[in-house]
């Protein structure tokens, strides 16, 4: 806190909350509250409106109320909008719709935070936290609960939660605007008047008008309240301007409540006893601990309700007038001159805790954030090197953008798979920390979760956690895992986010669907899922279902290859080649089809050159796939002729050979994508490719011009081979230059991966 | 004013709300109560009554607008069946017992660890054996418990072997089957079947008896063609014939429902060979059913198309700042709902976030639905062509075991979500946020509701090049942008394709149709209904004046 004025922000939208609370905070010494400018358009927010007359008070910059008015209080405003709230606010006031707000805000938020709750029908917060979560860990963590309240709009609300809320209530009582009685009733219309919006939809009130109407069938009624979509029941008013409104609370005969709830009430029980009308209420709900408890309009039972609703329909005097007359007692508590003194407290208290822990405090010896990289399977190829270029691209992002970040590499602890020469090539501030993963029971993850300050509920059995022999990455502040292939959840101690390439399950039968569904639970669980195409993006929100919110696209980080200083220069030889291995999706029926065509129908003169892990089997193994390649080669003898298998070959010998040839062959199906074609382009060589949309990707980041062929279709393919025999020299002229190229180095792109895991610190 | 006469006789236990012909019904009789020129009367078996009562209040009619007659009170064998469901559907509240256990339960529990407490803390022998004395009970009742949970564990332990053996019996095997049935799936056990058509034969007696004793209602309208006993009325009668689905797949539907559908068939025959006048939905069922399947003379079949089906007032948020939005948002929380309803696909829920595009076919699994050849071209467009939307349908994919075999040999079920059993509501949420509707269906009575039920929520469609939807769509330049044909797959997928690519021109192109189809109201619909009866009971009631002249001594 600064010597700035006390600033509040106010991230509520409804309207009558609105018009006791903002007086109330001025009254208590708040002059200066922002109060937001968009809410969700959902139709139970039916009593929320947009309110600018706050504006003019704030006497902070105009662009920073700007960006504040755009943002979105109700799910991430993003980074920005909380830095500038940090800068210029010491209290929010909230209500929580989506766990991602929470998340946000207790990342990113300084002030006090205080979630408002009315109390709710039949619910607790916790179990609306629960329910909220229920994809994700448990979100009140000992982060997010720091200087967070549970404000609390009446006094036994805490009550009914668990410690780690219940300890942090604070009590901001309810109250009315204006309280006093006007009693400006008549009830000339013999009507009763009851109250239940959102009749088309919410199932609470189709219930509560129900049993309204078993209780009252025969009598005359009247229904009021909101319906923003329409009913057709004569009784049903829907809308009604305010006006219209406080002339039926002036002529309408008497009011029935139906609300049992202990811990919620509506408004409008208060607005008829307000204008004088005598109120006929069930027992048991919150109008008891308002002071109703002796009130002749109380019903212990429905039968009872109808006994005096009649009475008093018929014009029984006397039950109105001591109706009338007492229930008066109902406004006591929600007068301004009874809730401030609990306001004043109840701010004072939040202040008081704010002050305690301010930055200046707590800031010494703030230990250097720390991100992990997790490869959680024994990956090695395009994996593992997307994972080291992950990592140098978060360091060198994060330094930058001006922040002193560690990064840690994590990988399975097997020396076989990971012999200290796969790790030259990451930096040297890159420390690396094998581990192994470790089953967490679920008593054993309540117990963990406990010490590490989460409250709520854990809803798996069995639970992961990557055990390095030191402090399991806890030193870590955010884990990155590499791929979604986690059988069961990491516990969730830290949040962390997941890289995920392809979802390939959904175009090729891959692993079975309950394998499928506990990856999918992985991505839903994490902060957020970083992808480097459109197309995995899109399977991403379609295929796994993920909030498009939650997507965070990042370009392709390709290796770092050396151009051929003789590119596009060079000679070449009368040969193709075609890097591939033995993968179902690598195509070879049909890439053995097209070669057939292509020797044979159009009369294709350059050898293909087979490379790739494991390809020297190509023709040799017995998988049932593999064995008609032979069939079609040795019925052909052009194919024998022109087809060289030259098998696995070592990189330099490989780069060699490519950079001879006339162009590369890429016939695979749909899979990621291979950055083959970009190292051909590298070395001044063009490329033929299957058209699936990573490629076309690849393709447009790259600027590679590639050229294309229907994977599926063996003749395009060979009549794609032909012309490249004829044009790969065009082709060749039309790759992107070395500078080009130099353009999508890990360091030119870093920047755009900080700005997205940033948000997650 | 004259009166006529509504003939329903659907079976017990159908909750009308929830079917095509009672949603068909409901839009009727909303209008039917306006209609200055005509009054209307129900018949109904005594069963029905609650159900239409429901289906009255739930489009805001009164049920008192309508007279009904037939038979109030049911047969008691059907009365205990009834209480049977209704014990099985029971709420579970938790009873006063129970509460009071629970109360008891936690004063207890609050009292022992107090006891517990005073145990360990205390330094007094005396007070010591004053607790060892009062536990004592506990304890004793603890050791028996102990002994019987030990008992129950042995017990427990042999279950399996004594179930299998009880399985194996013949006797038990029958009787268990027999009960299970009756007792869940009661239409599908041929006893039951049986039993139920005694009972309706004795219902329709009662019902005959009231409506043949109404000399003032000039004529009747059954709006199916279900029920035979309908000939028996003795007043004009016009009876609605919506298709006769099971001729125009007859292999198809031979493997579903067995003979009862077999039943069916012989009731509709029946009733269109006893009938009178008919009224078909399209040109289409008139010819090729009635009069070239049937022989029933073309001067004896009026037609009378579908008024618009427009579902957008059910979901039409209004009183916000961005109705749009809201009815959006409002939207997408029907088919967060809806997805709880998916079968065979794990975790449908997980695709709530509203961000999920899909293509949507409302209809149930039946074989002249055409579904397979729909999936065929779906699975085309998602693993050839990348098209990335979902496929949402509303059947319950066991009903054709061939779907739900493609659904899984083809790996769809995380794609291809069948949502079943929607709420009103629900559907046409689901019709709003598709990007495309399709139907690919090969018969249908009339114009498939797809139709104005999607555009009427502002979604393009694209449908099965069929007669009744030619008689409807005649723009030949609409024809080919919306109509495939549906014994293609590959021309089926080129036109989602297209449609999905070309969204805004498509519904462009459809709101002029649609426009045009709105105006065709139920109200319209009604009205020629009433002409149709008002015709017959004149032409009945002349002709019965001209036999009397006729009749007279010369």
């Amino acid at each position: 806190m600064t010597d700035r004025p006390l600033r509040v922000m106010w991230l509520l939208n409804h309207t009558t909350a609105r018009k006791f609370e903002i007086p109330m905070l001025k009254r208590i010494g708040v002059q200066e509250i922002f109060l937001p400018k968009k809410y969700p358009a959902d139709p139970a927010l039916r009593s929320a409106s947009v309110d600018w007359s706050e504006d003019e008070h704030l006497t902070i910059p105009k662009d920073d109320l700007a960006i504040l008015n755009d943002a979105d209080w109700y799910h991430n405003p993003g980074i920005e909008a909380w830095q500038i709230a940090s800068r210029h606010f010491d209290v929010a006031f909230f209500i929580l719709l989506k766990t991602d707000f929470l998340k946000s805000m207790s990342r990113h938020f300084k002030g006090a935070k205080i979630w408002r709750t009315y109390g709710l029908p039949n619910n607790s917060y916790h179990a609306i936290l629960d329910l909220l979560a229920h994809r994700e860990a448990p979100v009140w963590s000992s982060v997010a609960s720091k200087n967070l309240w549970f404000g609390q709009a009446y006094a036994h609300l805490a009550a009914e939660e668990p410690h780690f809320i219940a300890k942090k209530a604070v009590l901001f009582p309810v109250g009315l605007a204006d309280a006093s009685v006007r009693d400006e009733w008549n009830g000339d219309d013999k009507r009763i008047f009851f109250i239940c919006p959102d009749l088309a939809f919410n199932s609470y009130y189709e219930n509560v008008y129900r049993r309204f109407r078993k209780t009252f069938g025969g009598l005359p009624y009247v229904v009021g309240g909101a319906q923003p979509i329409s009913v057709s029941d004569s009784h049903v008013l829907g809308y009604l301007p305010s006006e219209q409104h406080r002339q039926n609370m002036r002529q309408l005969r008497v009011m029935y409540y139906h609300g049992t709830e202990p811990n919620h009430i509506h408004y409008h029980p208060f607005e008829a006893v307000r204008s004088g009308m005598p109120l006929v209420f069930m027992a048991g709900g919150l109008l008891d601990r308002l002071g109703g408890i002796d009130l002749p309009g109380r019903s212990k039972t429905p039968k009872e309700a109808r006994q005096k609703v009649e009475r008093i329909l018929s014009g029984d005097r006397r039950l109105i007038d001591s109706i009338r007359q007492s229930q008066q007692r109902l406004l006591e508590p929600m007068k301004a001159d009874a809730c401030e003194a609990d306001w004043r407290a109840g701010l004072g208290r939040v202040l008081g805790k704010l002050r305690e822990s301010s930055p200046n405090i707590s800031s010494a010896n703030k230990p250097k954030k720390r991100i992990a990289v997790l490869l959680p399977a024994a990956y090695r190829g395009g994996s593992l090197r997307g994972a080291k270029l992950l990592a140098r691209a978060i360091a060198t992002g994060s330094r930058m953008g001006g922040e002193d970040i560690e990064v840690v590499f994590g990988h399975l602890d097997d020396p076989a798979c990971y012999p200290k020469e796969a790790f030259e090539d990451l930096p040297a501030s890159i420390k690396r920390r094998p581990y192994r993963w470790r089953t967490v029971s679920h008593d054993e993850a309540v117990r963990a979760c406990a010490y590490a300050g989460l409250g709520g509920s854990l809803q798996y059995q069995t639970y992961q956690a990557p055990d390095d022999g030191i402090s399991q990455f806890t030193d870590c502040d955010l884990w990155i895992v590499i791929s979604d292939r986690l059988l069961s959840p990491p516990l969730p101690i830290r949040p962390y986010l997941l890289m995920i390439y392809d979802y390939l399950q959904r175009y090729q039968t891959t692993f079975d669907d309950d394998t499928n569904q506990k990856f999918v639970a992985r991505a839903h669980a994490a902060e957020a899922v970083m992808v480097t195409t459109a197309f995995t993006a899109s399977d991403a929100r379609q295929f796994a279902g993920i909030p498009a919110k939650k997507i965070k696209k990042v370009p392709m980080l390709a290796p770092e290859f050396f151009a051929n200083p003789a590119r596009l220069e060079g000679d070449t030889d009368a040969s193709f080649l075609w890097t591939t291995n033995l993968n179902p999706h690598k195509n070879h029926e049909n890439a053995f089809k097209a070669l057939r065509l292509y020797y044979e129908k159009y009369e294709g003169t350059l050898n293909c050159h087979v490379t790739g892990v494991d390809t020297g089997e190509l023709l040799k193994r017995d998988a049932r796939r593999l064995r008609g390649l032979r069939d079609i080669c040795s019925s052909s003898a052009a194919m024998k002729q022109h087809l060289k298998i030259e098998g696995e070959l070592p990189e330099e010998r490989y780069q060699a050979q490519l950079g001879r040839a006339a162009f590369l062959w890429h016939p695979g199906r749909i899979d990621n994508g291979t950055f083959s074609v970009v190292e051909a382009a590298h070395l001044g060589v063009p490329a033929l490719s299957s058209d699936y949309p990573a490629m076309r990707e690849i393709d447009q980041q790259f600027a590679l011009n590639l050229t294309w062929m229907d994977p599926d279709d063996p003749d395009d393919m060979a009549h794609q081979l032909k012309r490249m025999e004829t044009n790969f020299e065009r082709a060749r002229r039309r790759l992107p230059s070395a500078e080009e190229l130099a353009g999508q180095s890990v360091d030119r792109l870093a920047g755009a991966y900080w700005s997205v895991i940033k948000d997650y610190l | 004013m004259k009166k006529f006469g509504i003939y329903l006789a659907y079976p017990p236990t159908l909750d009308l709300r929830a079917e095509g012909l009672g949603r068909h019904l409901a839009e009727f009789l909303k209008e039917a109560k306006n209609c200055p020129t005509a009054k209307f009367v129900i018949a109904c078996p005594s069963w029905t009554r609650k159900s239409l009562g429901d289906l009255l209040e739930g489009v805001g009619v009164s049920p008192d607008a309508f007279e009904i007659i037939g038979p109030k009170d049911q047969p008691m064998f059907l009365k205990l069946y009834q209480l049977y469901q209704d014990y099985k559907r029971r709420t579970r509240d938790q009873s006063r017992f129970l509460r009071l256990f629970r109360v008891l339960k936690r004063r207890c529990a609050r009292d022992l660890t107090r006891a517990e407490g005073l145990l360990v803390t205390t330094r007094s022998s005396l007070l010591l054996a004053f607790l060892a004395l009062l536990a004592l009970p506990f304890v004793v009742i603890a050791v028996a418990a102990m002994a019987v949970s030990w008992f129950s564990a042995l017990f427990v332990a042999a279950w399996p072997k004594l179930r299998v053996r009880l399985i194996r019996s013949r006797l038990f095997r029958q009787y268990s089957t027999l009960v299970t049935r009756v007792a869940t799936k009661p239409q599908a056990s041929s006893t039951t079947v049986r039993l139920y058509r005694l009972m309706e034969e004795a219902e329709a007696s009662l019902l005959l008896e009231d409506i043949n004793s109404r000399k003032d209602v000039s004529a009747w309208y059954s709006p199916t063609a279900f029920w035979p006993h309908f000939n028996r009325i003795n007043a004009p009668r016009l009876t609605c014939v919506p298709d006769v689905v099971l001729s125009e797949s007859p292999i198809g539907f031979s493997a579903v429902g067995g003979d009862r559908v077999l039943q069916t068939f012989g009731l509709v025959e029946a009733t269109i060979e006893g009938g009178d006048h008919f009224v078909t939905y399209s040109e289409h069922i008139k010819y090729r059913t009635l009069v070239e399947r049937y022989q029933v003379s073309p001067s004896a079949i009026d037609v009378v198309p579908h008024g618009a089906n427009r579902l957008d007032n059910l979901i039409a948020v209004s009183g916000f700042p961005d109705n749009e939005a809201s009815t959006e948002a409002f939207c997408v929380n029907r088919f967060q709902g809806a997805l709880y309803k998916a079968i065979g696909t794990q975790q449908a829920s997980n695709f709530d976030s509203g961000d999920v595009e899909f293509i949507f076919y409302a209809s149930q699994f039946r074989p002249n639905k055409n579904v397979m050849t729909l999936l065929r071209a779906y699975d085309h467009l998602l693993k050839r062509r990348y098209i990335a939307h979902k496929l949402v349908l509303t059947g319950d994919p066991n009903s054709l075991p061939d779907i739900a075999r493609f659904i899984r040999d083809r790996n769809l079920q995380n794609d291809v979500l069948c949502l079943h059993d929607l709420s009103a509501q629900e559907l046409a949420a689901c019709y709003r946020l598709a990007d495309l509707a399709v139907n690919p269906s090969l018969s249908e009575g009339g114009c498939p509701f797809t139709l104005t039920e999607a555009l009427s929520v502002g979604t393009p469609v694209v449908m099965a090049r069929i007669a009744v939807t030619e008689e409807v769509v005649t723009d030949p330049e609409l024809q080919d942008i919306m109509l495939f044909n549906p014994y293609d797959w590959e021309d089926m997928a080129a036109r989602i394709e297209w449609a999905l690519q070309n969204k805004e021109e498509l519904l462009e192109r459809q709101r002029a149709l649609y426009e045009q189809l709105a105006k065709r109201s139920w109200s319209t619909v009604v009205n020629e209904y009433i002409a149709i009866l008002d015709r017959l009971s004149s032409s009945t009631s002349s002709n019965e004046h001209s036999e009397m002249t006729d009749a007279r001594p010369g």
